[in-house]
């Protein structure tokens, strides 16, 4: 108990108070936001369902002693409270007139405590707010996420990005392959779900099915990484295909299994590339090691770099744009799709 | 200098207001000390002084006089 609890409640959202959530939502930070206008979408994101759980919805609630909302923290699980949970923010908000000082932060506080979890971390920090805080208060570890991409070099000319200096083509040629799946029983049986893994937060195969298989509006290309004799998955690799342009890029949001992994798959990424005509490849992660990456291929876009490899798609903006990240344990290495980053404005997706 | 005009120094640099000013600041009185201007506030103290503050004192530290209080109690830094 300390002097916020003289004003302020905080809790645990449950559906009944989503349309609250949502209006204030559309007040406090955007009326054409999609999380306050489309209802089905909210509670796919921030809903339970898939452990079990039809009433909990993971936003903690800031409310006056009138039940009035004035602040949220929304918030992504990858497991079950019970299966060492992993946590990423992905919204905080507060009323700017509220008189008493440093509520947001506060708020963060008690979403710690109401939401205990192994680790928290996520992309797409704001990094003028919420960066200092994560660092001062929290003593989380920050930076910019590092964007690696793999360039198709059988292209002439570029419509997406912009080259302005060569980059090396070369990769290590490795037998591993890449099997697309197309829904979660076709990983029954030969990923192991329930590993825990180094460098990495645990995502459940309940969170990975709902997370990537059962997107309501975005299509994800999720495959199993394998040896080419072999039958069982050692990783998820999971992108998304963009169009622009008349273009196509693929962008790989998250990773899921042993890293070392992304260094032998330099032959399956270019085939891939290859055959869907990509203009190029990018994974975003906070942070990988650049001679790793650079077995298969990948080049990192520097943050003063002139080649301009894009991030924004909705709409498209043709620019470097750096987005930062924060993670309360310095290990864990963060992938884009971790947080709210991977996410449609509209249902148009 | 002391650790009172170190201190005093902290909020001078931080808020770029005079050092008479500083004493009767307290948190969203002027634009500077808003959210933001806290954390760079806590962050120069931190520096200065050498310490790690507790989420719990830099969300307390609402004014120059609580701030002072904080650093003498819980940091043991003589004023």
């Amino acid at each position: 108990m300390n002097k916020y609890d003289n004003y302020f409640k905080f809790r645990l959202a449950t559906v009944q108070d989503i349309d609250a959530i949502m209006a204030f939502l559309k007040n406090e930070w955007s009326e054409s936001h999609i999380l306050a206008n489309d209802k089905a979408f909210f509670q796919w994101q921030y809903g339970n369902d898939q452990f079990g759980d039809t009433n909990t919805i993971n936003v903690v609630l800031m409310l006056d002693k009138e039940e009035q909302i004035v602040g949220i923290n929304g918030f992504i699980s990858y497991a079950a409270e019970g299966q060492g949970r992993y946590v990423s923010s992905a919204i905080t908000k507060v009323k700017p007139d509220l008189e008493i000082p440093l509520c947001g932060v506060e708020l963060i506080k008690r979403f710690k405590q109401l939401v205990p979890a192994n680790a928290y971390y996520s992309s797409g920090t704001n990094s003028k707010t919420m960066i200092p805080i994560g660092e001062r208060v929290f003593h989380y570890t920050t930076g910019i996420m590092q964007q690696f991409y793999i360039l198709n070099d059988q292209m002439d000319t570029y419509k997406i990005v912009h080259i302005e200096h060569k980059v090396p083509m070369d990769y290590e040629h490795t037998k591993m392959v890449l099997e697309l799946l197309t829904d979660i029983a076709d990983a029954e049986g030969r990923f192991d779900f329930s590993k825990k893994v180094k460098f990495q937060g645990y995502k459940s195969k309940e969170f990975i099915n709902k997370r990537y298989f059962q997107h309501p509006i975005y299509k994800y290309c999720i495959y199993g990484v394998k040896e080419e004799e072999g039958e069982a998955f050692s990783a998820l690799l999971i992108g998304r295909e963009i169009e622009v342009h008349q273009r196509k890029v693929l962008r790989l949001v998250d990773f899921i299994g042993d890293i070392s992994n992304l260094a032998k798959l330099g032959t399956a990424l270019h085939q891939l590339m290859y055959k869907n005509q990509y203009e190029y490849m990018d994974l975003m992660a906070g942070t990988l090691s650049v001679e790793l990456m650079s077995q298969s291929g990948f080049v990192l876009r520097e943050l003063e770099d002139t080649n301009i490899i894009p991030t924004y798609f909705e709409p498209f903006v043709q620019e470097n744009i750096n987005i930062w990240y924060q993670k309360s344990d310095p290990d864990i290495v963060i992938f884009k799709a971790d947080g709210d980053q991977d996410r449609p404005n509209s249902r148009k997706g | 200098m002391n650790n009172k005009e170190k201190y005093i120094n902290a909020f001078v640099e931080t808020f770029g207001v005079s050092a008479e000013e500083v004493e009767k600041l307290e948190y969203s009185q002027i634009e500077e000390w808003d959210s933001v201007g806290h954390m760079s506030l806590v962050a120069a103290l931190e520096d200065v002084f050498g310490i790690m503050m507790d989420a719990d004192d830099i969300i307390d530290f609402s004014s120059y006089e609580k701030g002072l209080e904080i650093l003498e109690e819980k940091y043991q830094i003589k004023m």
